[in-house]
């Protein structure tokens, strides 16, 4: 009855520095399972993953790894390949550029003396895509697929390579309904062929839909590993948050105040390609002195929505915006910065700040007429400025003319605060501040935003760190796939509920 | 008080450390510097007619030209793009100026529509890089053949001579003992200095080329300030066409061929990088005059003018391996 243990990891244990990633794992996985891993952003998911396959070299990490009850030894991804794993991440690593057989056979082109023979290329690829139950033309280049099609890809190249441990980290993220279904089709056929699933999700519905099995790692602990049928929606939820709120997160003094910004009914539509509602019908308020959670997983199209009220999306949306009960038409950023608006991306390296430039370039960079006249810099009043802000916020440089690219996450993440505290936002938009920061920084930065808040800005904090959600905002919106699912006070909020709302339990 | 000696302390630690390893990044930041003083010696010693006046200004005017475009070339580097279109445009202006000053023109309205002219010019490589899209390598090479071609057709075969005319008498002509040439370049580069480090403009142009998506969420006008850009690489390439025709008294669609590969080497000798965000005009200038010295000490030695070619290319590639090297040490 029971079914043999294919992969043992034990006690494994990885630290990056300042922080414990993994701490004494023990997870195993079965033949011809799937076997659904869980947890929140953070959890330890993504680490455990880069072990199994080889993404992080044996020696960084302390613990065992087992196949077939043999002891292996990882130093590269290549090791695992070549033991039959194989991970599909969650950004495809297909070359568009190349056609569909091509990518399959990437790197094990069998030839004779350099040259291919691609007749028998095209029938391999051909039959490999036939057990997926796939109709995609082998000679077609990757970039004319659609996302489903290109996953099938993915797959087809690991059976290509004989794996039996295949990883699947969000596979469903940028699929539509009926990919996902065909999907669940193929991942099935593969466990009746003796396959192991790892899945790694964080929709609720797939892994009860799909997995035989359930690990839940939290905080870089596996919490558990069951049975689904012994396990409920809600238990892994519970599972999955289950920890006190700390009290890093400082108390609000004062009273929302008028209406700031408003959000009728507000669509976003992806391209024609995907043909996938972004957001869908979305209303919103945000009131003075507030601050505004809006929390959802990946895919839900938090940031999509956010970032195009500040007129920073690539396409438009369709609804209203009124700022101060004016309907306002934000078309880019440099109108939104007009209506007091401010936008902290999610990821400041790729866009928040000029890396190889100074300090105080990246904090006066929105703020360019404020520190000129006609034209002309005034460099005493951008010093000037610049020194305001390392003060205010407690940035640690060595000088304003210290490139943005030296300094801490933290530190980082203050500057451009920095940047935009400069413009005097009315409306401060916030997306995931404090990732990749510091737990010391973290409480500073906390502390600054609910400063500006008690100061009379409104704020509106997207994130996906639950306690901070939880411990910093007056009201929240849950996004689910597109749509708000819910909204809470913070009286009514729990984690259990929001991440219930988020993963559609209720949708 | 106390704190006052503390920092006094304090500082006299870091003067001694400052003298003890400072020399890499001494060396570090005034490379090119030491490199031209290096070169101005070794041009002292191996040439007693190095050092005259004559010399010198000769150096100053050879350079002044390609020195301007340079400048252009440096803003539309900073932002992360290229322009190769600045030869064949040095060699259309120079048409235009000509034919416009025989077909009865007077000087200034010339040399006023010409610059106009090549405005649009840059305009057009702008409008396609910004708005368009299109990689600024393929827009400006497209543009170097369509200028070229625009030369040869308005050239019509003969060279356009304008001996005797005001142009031509101005621009040979000196202030003092400094040829003109050398004043326009003297005032392009400290314009250019100005505009890249004292204003939003200049601000926005590095910000572009350091990364163009952080600079738009800030509210900068990326593509309005890209075809600016451009817009001034073809007016200073302009400015230099022009000073080319009245040097030589006529206007032909035959000069300015490989301008822009020069105007690219003097930029990136002067340190910045082709992927955008740095280099300044002092540099660009610098990085001009390491090549033009050069060329002029080989030329006194009697250095023939292929192996000169071979020796340009080597100090290209030295320049990036050195100021890498260097910058390690930061």
């Amino acid at each position: 009855m029971t079914k043999s243990t294919v992969l043992e990891m034990i006690g494994i244990k990885k630290e990056f520095p300042g922080v414990k990633a993994l701490d004494q794992v023990d997870f195993s996985a079965q033949k011809a399972e799937i076997h659904a891993l869980v947890g929140e952003n953070g959890a330890g998911k993504s680490t455990l993953m880069k072990i199994l396959s080889g993404v992080y070299s044996c020696s960084t990490y302390d613990g065992k790894l087992k196949l077939y009850g043999k002891e292996k030894k990882f130093y590269k991804p290549k090791d695992a390949e070549e033991a039959g794993i194989v991970i599909i991440h969650q950004e495809l690593m297909l070359l568009d550029e190349l056609s569909v057989a091509e990518n399959i056979f990437l790197g094990h082109l069998n030839n004779k003396c350099g040259l291919v023979n691609w007749k028998t290329v095209y029938e391999r690829a051909q039959n490999i895509l036939k057990q997926l139950d796939a109709e995609i033309d082998v000679r077609m280049k990757v970039k004319n697929l659609g996302v489903g099609h290109k996953q099938l890809v993915e797959i087809a190249k690991a059976l290509s390579l004989q794996s039996k441990i295949l990883i699947l980290d969000e596979p469903t993220a940028a699929l539509t309904e009926i990919e996902i279904v065909h999907l669940f089709g193929v991942l099935k056929e593969l466990r009746k062929k003796e396959m192991t699933l790892i899945y790694i999700s964080h929709r609720m519905a797939e892994v009860f839909k799909l997995a035989d099995r359930i690990s839940v790692l939290r905080d870089g602990r596996l919490i558990a590993t069951e049975n689904k049928h012994g396990l409920s929606h809600r238990k892994v939820v519970s599972m999955m948050v289950g920890r006190e709120i700390c009290t890093m997160y400082p108390v609000t003094r004062v009273k929302p105040g008028k209406e700031l910004l408003k959000i009728e009914d507000y669509s976003l539509n992806g391209t024609e390609k995907t043909a996938q509602v972004i957001v869908k019908n979305a209303n919103l308020s945000l009131k003075a002195g507030e601050i505004v959670g809006i929390f959802g997983l990946l895919g839900s199209g938090r940031t999509e929505l956010v970032s195009s009220i500040f007129g920073a999306y690539r396409r438009k949306g369709i609804g209203k915006i009124y700022i101060n009960s004016f309907p306002v038409n934000i078309k880019n950023p440099k109108q939104a910065i007009k209506y007091g608006l401010a936008f902290v991306t999610e990821d400041r390296k790729q866009n928040g700040l000029i890396l190889n430039t100074g300090v105080i370039q990246n904090i006066s960079l929105a703020t360019l007429k404020t520190v000129s006249k006609k034209g002309i810099l005034y460099s005493q009043t951008e010093n000037k400025l610049a020194d305001r802000q390392i003060k205010n916020l407690g940035i640690k440089t060595a000088g304003i003319g210290v490139n943005a690219s030296k300094l801490s996450g933290g530190n980082q993440q203050k500057v451009v605060l920095g940047k935009w505290l400069s413009t005097k936002p009315g409306i401060l938009i916030l997306d995931e501040p404090t990732r990749g920061v510091d737990v010391g920084a973290k409480s500073e930065i906390y502390q600054i935003i609910r400063d500006l808040a008690d100061s009379g800005v409104g704020i509106i904090m997207v994130s996906s760190d639950l306690p901070e959600i939880i411990g910093m905002s007056n009201r929240v919106y849950v996004m689910n796939q597109g749509q708000i699912a819910g909204e809470f006070d913070k009286a009514d909020l729990t984690e259990e509920l929001i991440m219930q709302y988020a993963t559609g339990i209720y949708n | 008080m106390s704190y006052v000696t503390e920092s006094k302390e304090k500082n006299q630690k870091m003067n001694s450390k400052i003298m003890l390893d400072s020399l890499p990044g001494f060396l570090g930041k005034n490379y090119l510097i030491v490199t031209l003083v290096i070169l101005i010696i070794a041009g002292m010693i191996l040439s007693n007619k190095f050092f005259m006046t004559r010399n010198i200004l000769n150096i100053l005017l050879q350079n002044s030209m390609m020195t301007i475009i340079s400048m252009g070339m440096l803003f539309a580097i900073i932002t992360g793009g290229i322009d190769l279109s600045v030869g064949s445009v040095v060699a259309l202006s120079g048409c235009l100026v000509a034919g416009f000053i025989q077909g009865g023109v007077s000087t200034l309205p010339a040399v006023s529509l010409v610059l106009l002219l090549m405005a649009l010019v840059g305009m057009t490589s702008g409008i396609l890089v910004s708005y368009g899209r299109i990689a600024p390598f393929i827009v400006t090479l497209a543009m170097m053949t369509i200028v070229r071609g625009l030369a040869y057709i308005y050239q019509i075969g003969a060279d356009r001579r304008i001996d005797g005319t005001a142009l031509t008498e101005t621009i040979n002509s000196n202030i003092g003992i400094i040829p003109v040439p050398i004043i326009i370049m003297a005032i392009v580069v400290i314009l250019a200095g100005f505009i890249l480090g004292k204003t939003t403009f200049g601000r926005s142009v590095y910000a572009i080329g350091g990364n163009s998506e952080t600079a738009r969420l800030a509210g900068i006008n990326v593509n309005l300030n890209v075809i600016l850009v451009y817009i001034i690489s073809s007016v200073l390439a302009a400015i230099s066409g022009i000073i080319l025709a009245g040097r030589l008294s006529m206007g032909t669609a035959l000069v300015g061929q490989g301008f822009e590969l020069d105007a690219i080497a003097a930029v990136v000798v002067g340190g910045a990088s082709l992927s955008g965000g740095t280099g300044t005009a002092v540099n660009t200038l610098m990085g001009a005059f390491i090549i033009g010295i050069l060329a002029n000490i080989m030329n006194l030695m009697g250095v023939a003018a292929y192996p000169q070619m071979i020796i340009k290319g080597v100090i290209i590639v030295a320049a990036v391996l050195i100021k890498r090297g260097l910058g390690k040490n930061e």
